[in-house]
This record gives structure tokens, sequence and C-alpha cells, in this order.
């Protein structure tokens, strides 16, 4: 038996680090145990990509808690950003792109082309979506409740609302409503499922770089930004060991009491936050039972369907696309039907004849990440099975082939100048639900498990790279270990 | 389960020859008679002499595997992982929340199978956690006739019919009896004899021939109730409805007054919910002044709500209605005055009746 730590964090993701800094700062010693030989999880580039590297998971930042960047001093540990406010681009066949950027009166004149109406309707729904947002905040950025009347109204609106219907609301120009259906096919949930407009305002209510709703990209990548975050958990005194994968939890009675490593190592504690999936948390780390018989019923039944993956490319010159927009994010969205109808293809396990693509053009806006003349395309693709019958090994050169072959139609050429490509198969994850998303946080974060708390992207209302959920699980488990003391 | 058809119990033949007023009813699908002629006298036989019983409707489950210890410790609210071969504990099993979702005797078979009588089914929810175990779940009742011999005089019935009485409370002994492989136990009111199918009419026949002198008869589904109600024993599904839902609170254990099968120190599932601060309810019996039976009614004392009555029936040995009831501890004193739905009615202790002791006859003055 090892020595015992007040805390032990399995998994060094974004999540697992931002809590081991809030709890070292808090003054209790903390470890963090990351199975892999690098930082960051789905962060990291561990992703070959001939002589290049890249990330797994996300390709940009959407939703960094603003408070975890301040308390830890992130900008002072190197977090820089290559682009702060990536633009909207709805690339299309039919017509000319839309560019969605942050200027209003761009957009507008963008959209004027395919519908008058819509144009003028956009700054508006965008102002009135925004506030409602900014009301959100208090229950997805603290742990409160919504006030007044107006915002209460539309949150019981919007909880019976599908985003196809929002859109469908709100404009009329099908390449408008189709460009933003791409943000609806986050998390498993389909457009039309009753309640998926809240993911709307759920990424409307974020903010990066004290832009409200912007998509950023750090310099040097997820990596870097992984990089500050292990700095600042290590300058707070945490430790962090690589290549120490984590069997099992140990439990005395229902209380955790440590962990124990696949070498065979135990660390005694009594609080253990995962940055890991509930379910992988509960089903695989956690003894069989210590769940509770419904509870783990539960989490075996309910299996993600629908995810996404990701195509990394290396390309020998820049897409043509880029051209439009240097520091943009491209979506290639067809029609809002599709993407509704595409879902329930994944759902069904098939691949959808619909594909929704975001592209982002990464060495566009920071050079440090090739070399000179050679470009990164990085692609996320929605919605793809998560585990179709044939087995992702097969389906994965299709999806590849499909996935050219809609670039190409954008950027002719394309093809042509690819030196090197990966494919990342959707991860499995916990499915989401309307519930998770308006659940309070010490819903998501605790689990049935005495000392046992989630710090990861599970805990968050959506999943995305945030840390809110880590600094709000920090918190609990603080005011716990103090009062412990006492 | 309405879909299915009715099957017949082992020991149908027999049971369809004695049942002269042709009443039967359903017993977890299987065709039983509720009373072979008079169900109050049947029930005082039990009382007084000896009754045969056909039981094998009660829902059996036989839980195997390399784990099966493991889950077993987990699934019930008392530790059967310690239970040597052959005997038996009772226990409820609770859902995540703490909510009773039955209550039955886990009796060890062997070092890696149990089986769980109850009778009330629950296998869809026992199969899903035994999932988590990697343990196999198996409804067995079908693959034994069991018949119930119950009454002071059973002992002196198996000793007559060549079979050895000598058995403690809830434990099980497998015999050859006269070329047959049965099993006896003592799970419940009396002995059980456990047969195979193919051998229940040869086992139904022996007993009632070694029953002739002890004045032996059949007893129907009725009387069998009438008899456990009097030993104040609740049971789940027709005194009280188990929680159906994985995580709801009620009934919790505190609230049926069933605290004492439960340890509080073991660790099985639902024990958060059980710990939880929840009133202590008394499970008392009540007596009626009258002989019509007030099942789920409310118990009130100078108006005011003290608790509910749980099963109820009308009771030929003390003749009146009775009712098992969980009352708040300052109502449950025995002999209080109390008021159910409109009639008048007192406390009385549990059991109203104790259930008679087997006489075990001297090894001189047996028939063998």
């Amino acid at each position: 038996m090892s020595e015992p730590r007040d805390v032990i964090v399995i998994g060094a993701s974004p999540g697992g680090l931002v809590a081991a800094a809030y709890l070292a700062l808090a003054g209790a010693s903390v470890t963090v145990l990351e199975a892999e030989a690098a930082h960051g999880g789905a962060c990291a580039s561990r992703l070959p990509l001939g002589d290049l590297t890249a990330p797994s998971g996300s390709h940009t930042l959407c939703a960094l808690d603003p408070r975890v960047v301040k308390d830890l001093m992130l900008v002072r540990r190197g977090l820089r950003f290559a682009a702060r406010d990536l633009a909207l681009v709805g690339l299309r066949t039919d017509g000319k792109p839309l560019l969605l950027g942050r200027d209003a009166h761009a957009a507008a004149r963008s959209i004027a082309p395919c519908s008058a109406r819509d144009a003028e309707r956009f700054r508006g729904f965008r102002r009135d979506h925004f506030a409602f947002a900014r009301a959100m905040r208090a229950l997805w950025w603290e742990s409160g409740a919504l006030s007044g009347a107006a915002q209460r109204d539309e949150l019981r609106r919007l909880i019976v609302t599908s985003a196809a219907a929002m859109l469908d609301a709100a404009f009329e120009s099908e390449a408008l409503k189709a460009t933003f259906a791409f943000d609806a096919l986050q998390d498993g949930i389909s457009p039309a499922d009753a309640g998926s407009s809240l993911l709307f305002a759920w990424r409307a209510a974020q903010e990066m770089c004290g832009l409200q709703g912007a998509v950023a990209i750090p310099r040097g990548g997820l990596a870097a930004f992984v990089e500050a975050l292990v700095a600042a958990a290590q300058a707070a005194g945490a430790e962090i060991r690589t290549g120490a994968r984590v069997a099992r939890l140990l439990l005395a009675r229902d209380a955790v009491s440590g962990v124990a490593l696949v070498s065979g190592e135990e660390i005694a504690t009594r609080v253990v936050l995962s940055s890991l999936s509930r379910r992988r948390t509960l089903l695989e780390l956690a003894p069989a039972g210590a769940t509770g018989f419904a509870a783990a019923a539960r989490l075996r039944r309910h299996t993600a369907e629908v995810g996404e993956g990701k195509l990394v490319l290396a390309l020998s010159s820049a897409p043509g696309f880029a051209a439009l927009q240097p520091a943009g994010r491209f979506v290639i969205v067809e029609r809002l039907e599709g993407c509704v109808a595409a879902h329930a293809e994944a759902r069904a396990g098939r691949l959808p004849g619909e594909l929704a693509l975001e592209a982002i053009v990464p060495t566009s806006v920071d050079k440090t990440l090739a070399p000179v003349g050679t470009h990164l395309l990085s692609v996320l693709i929605r919605p793809l099975p998560v585990s179709p019958p044939e087995g992702w090994t097969e389906l994965s050169q299709l999806v590849g082939k499909r996935v050219l072959a809609l670039l190409e139609r954008h950027a002719p050429g394309l093809s042509a100048s690819v030196t090197a490509m990966n494919f990342v198969e959707p991860r499995d994850c916990d499915p989401q639900t309307v519930e998770h998303m308006l659940a309070g946080w010490s819903d998501r974060i605790a689990t049935p498990i005495d000392g046992l708390y989630l710090c990861g992207e599970a805990a968050e209302p959506v999943s995305a790279i945030s840390g809110r959920a880590a600094r709000i699980a920090a918190a609990i488990v603080a005011a716990r270990l103090k009062g412990e003391a006492r | 389960m309405t879909n299915e058809l009715l099957r017949a119990t082992p020991f149908h033949a027999r049971a369809a020859e004695a049942n002269g007023l042709n009443a039967w009813e359903n017993r977890g699908g299987f065709t039983l008679a509720s009373s072979y002629g008079d169900a109050h006298s049947e029930a005082l036989a039990a009382r007084f002499g000896a009754v045969l019983g056909d039981v094998s409707w009660r829902p059996r489950t036989a839980i195997a595997g390399a784990r099966a210890e493991e889950f077993v410790s987990r699934l019930f609210t008392r530790n059967a992982s310690r239970l040597s071969s052959g005997a038996a504990l009772q226990a409820l099993w609770l859902n995540d929340a703490g909510g009773v979702r039955g209550a039955g005797v886990v009796v060890r078979m062997g070092r890696d199978s149990f089986l769980l009588a109850s009778p009330w089914e629950d296998l869809t929810w026992i199969t899903q956690a035994a999932a988590l175990y990697d343990v196999t779940v198996r409804d067995v009742t079908a693959d034994d006739g069991v018949l119930a011999l119950v009454g002071p005089a059973s002992a002196q019935v198996l000793r007559a019919a060549g079979l050895d009485p000598k058995l403690e409370p809830l434990s099980l002994r497998k015999s050859f009896w006269r070329g047959l492989d049965v099993t006896l136990s003592r799970l419940g009111d009396g002995y059980e004899l456990w047969c195979k199918p193919d051998d229940a009419l040869i086992v139904w026949d022996r007993i009632v021939a070694a029953g002739r002198s002890f004045a032996l008869c059949p007893a129907g589904q009725k009387a069998l109730d009438i008899f456990d109600l009097e030993g104040g024993t609740p049971c789940a599904g027709r005194d009280y409805a188990p929680a159906r839902e994985g995580f709801a609170s009620e009934p919790s254990p505190q609230s049926l007054g069933l605290s004492g099968l439960v340890d509080r120190e073991h660790t099985f599932n639902g024990r958060a919910g059980y710990l939880a601060d929840r009133p202590e309810m008394v499970l008392a019996g009540i007596l009626l002044d009258s002989e019509t039976p007030a099942p789920n009614g409310e118990l009130t004392r100078a108006s005011r709500p003290v608790g509910r009555s749980l099963g109820s029936l009308y009771s030929p040995a003390l003749r009146r209605a009775i009712a098992l009831a969980v009352l708040a501890a300052d109502a449950a004193a025995p002999g209080t005055e109390l008021m159910l739905d409109g009639g008048a009615c007192r406390t009385a202790a549990l059991p109203f009746l104790p259930v008679p002791a087997p006489i075990l006859p001297s090894d001189g003055d047996s028939a063998q």
C-alpha cells in the first residue's frame, strides 16, 4: 500500500487536471493517475498523421470556464489563443457560402441572397437567443435558479421544442437552417428530439475569450492548453503520474477506501474523482453491486448509440474554402431534414446517407502546428453509429471516402493534395438526455458510491471541454474534506 | 403472465379427485384447489391435527454461479453467504432506494448455489442484478412438486410414512425414500416435502395412506392462507404491494414493521435508503369485533390515524376476523382499542396463534 492521499483523480484529461489543481490549492494532497504515457486524454496529440500528430477529440474550445482560466492563472502559464472567435461558415453547393460571423450586418448581407426575411430577422433572433442563454448561466455556470418569469416561460417552451422546430420557426431559408443544424447534432441527441433546442442555448451561454458564444483554438493546439493545466496543477502541488492505469476502486462497505492500479499497487484514499464517463466509472472500476442494482441495470441498458467521428488530414496545399475566412469553422450540411433522417439511420446502426461535417484548418491561424507548406484539416463527422454491426475497422474506410468526396465538392483538388489522413471512430460515452442537461450540478457530479465523484465531460450538462464540472466537483470535495477535518 | 395458460401442478390429478366442489383458483399461473370442502374446517384441522396442501405453485428461484455467494450477500438484507449447506434464513430484498421488493427464505443448496423460496416472484429484477455478477438465475418452480404438511400431527404422519421428521426449522435435507429421491424441509409453517413431478402422485398417495390414522385431510389454498395469517407473517403481494420500480423508496422495511429481517451491519442493495431516517412502524395483529375482514383499511384512535391494516381474513380458530397491521409505536401495545374502517377492534401480539410445534414421536412408538 502506497502512502495514503486525500484525493485521487482518475485521468489527466482537462477535467481531471482542473479538479486536481483546485483541490491542491485548497490544501489537499492530490494524485492524478493517467493510464496513458501522455497527459490530456482525447486532447493529447497522439493521433499519427504522417510526420505530424493531432488530438483525437474535439478540435476547438467553445465552453472553457472563464473562472478556471482566471483562478488557475492559465494565461500566465502559457495559454494563448490562435483564434478567438471562429466565424461559422455554411458551405453550399447551391449558392454562395453563408458567412455568419459576429458582425450582424455582414451576416445579414450574406443571408440576404437566400432570404431577405431571414436577413432581417437574424439579428433579432441572435439578440433574443443570447439574452436567454445569458440567463441560463445561472443553471449552467453555477448551481442557481433561473430568475425572471419570462426566462422561465422560455425555458419551459424550449424543453419541449426540438432544434428542428426552433430553426423552422425562426428561419425560412433551408441553407441557414442547415448551417445551424450541425451544432444541434451534439451528444447523440436528434435535432427532432424534444428539448434539443436547448443545445443551442447551451452553446450560446458559453463564453470564450470574453465573447459570448465564441469558438476558439488555443495556440499550439489543445495539447498546449493541457500543458498549461498540467503546469497549474503541479504548481498547486498536485502529483501527476502517467502510465498508471487504475484497475478498480477499493470500497469499504459502500464508501471509497482506495484505488488499485493495474500494476498491483494500492493507494488508500477516501475521495476519488473520475474524469471518465459515468458508465465506465461505475460499471468497470467500481465493484459489482456497489452502484445499486437498478442504477447499474440502467447504465448497462442505456448506451450511446450515436456519436461523432473525426477525420484529420495533412494536405500539401490549403483547401479552397480556407480563403473565404481564415478563422472559420466550415459547416457542410445539405438539409436540416437530412440531419434528422441521418440521426435515425445512425441510431439504427447504419452509416447515414447524408453526413454533417464541421471542418477547420488549424494551420491557417497557427503556423506552429506544421512545417511551412503543410496544412492540417480537421473534420468532425456527425452523426455516426457508435457500434455498427459490421464493426468500425471496415466502416472507417467507407466514411473516409465519403467525407473526402464531400469535401472535394467544396474544395476541388483537395483529394489530390492529401499526404496523410487518419480517422477516429466515435467514442463510447454516456448517452445524454435533456434531463441530464437540466439536472443540478451535484446530481451530475455525485455517484451512488460515497466518496466517488465525476469531474469530466460526463458531469457537464453537454459533454465539452469546460473544466466547470471539475471546479464545482472540487468545491464539493473541498467542503467535505474540511468537514471531515473538523 | 395473465395471458399464459394455467398450468397444472404435479399433484393435480389427486387434487381433482379430492376436490368435490370443484373450487379452483389461480396462484402464480397454476390451477389449485381453493378448498376441498370447507375452508374453515380445513384451517381448524391444520391447527389441531394435520393437513396436506399443495404448495408447488410457490415461486422458487435457483441462483447459481462462481460468484453466487457474493451476489446473494449483496441481494438480501441478511448475510446469506454465511449459511452452511442445507440451512436457510428469512430475508428481504430491496431496490436501490430501500423499497421492499420481496421477502422470502434463502436456502443454501451447495457451495455456489442458493435457492430463494418466496410467495412473491421477482425474477426480472433478480436476473438483472445477477447479470452484474455473471450469476445465472432460473425459475425452478416447475422442477419439483412440493407438498406442505402442516399441523401438530404432521411429524407423526411423516414418521408413519417412513421419513425421519427430526429437522431443525429453516433447514432442508435430501433423502432417499423407498425408491424416491425427495427433499424434506421446514421453510414455512410446517414441513415441505419436495419430489420430482413424475413421483408426485406416489408421494401424495403414500402420505395420504400414512395419514389415515391421524385424520389427515387435504387443505386448499384458502385454509393455508388463514393458517399463515394466524402465524403473523406478512406476505408480499397478499398483504402489501411491494415496490415495483427500481428507485421507489416505499414500502420501506420500517413502514411494514419488517426491520427485524434487516441486518443493519450487513452490506446489501438499498442499505443507504434503509438507513435514512424513517418513522419506525410496528407490525401488530388486529382482532376485529366482526366476522367481516377489513384489508387495507385505516386504523384510528380517537379519530386520529395511527396506522393501516394489511391482509385480513376470518379466522375460524379465533371465531372473528383478524388482520395484520402496521401501527405507530404508541398504538401498538396489545389490547389497545382502535377503530378500523368504522368498526371496533383491538390490537393483539403476533402471532395470533402460535404455529403448532410438531409433536415429535419418541423413537419407540414409531409406526415403522
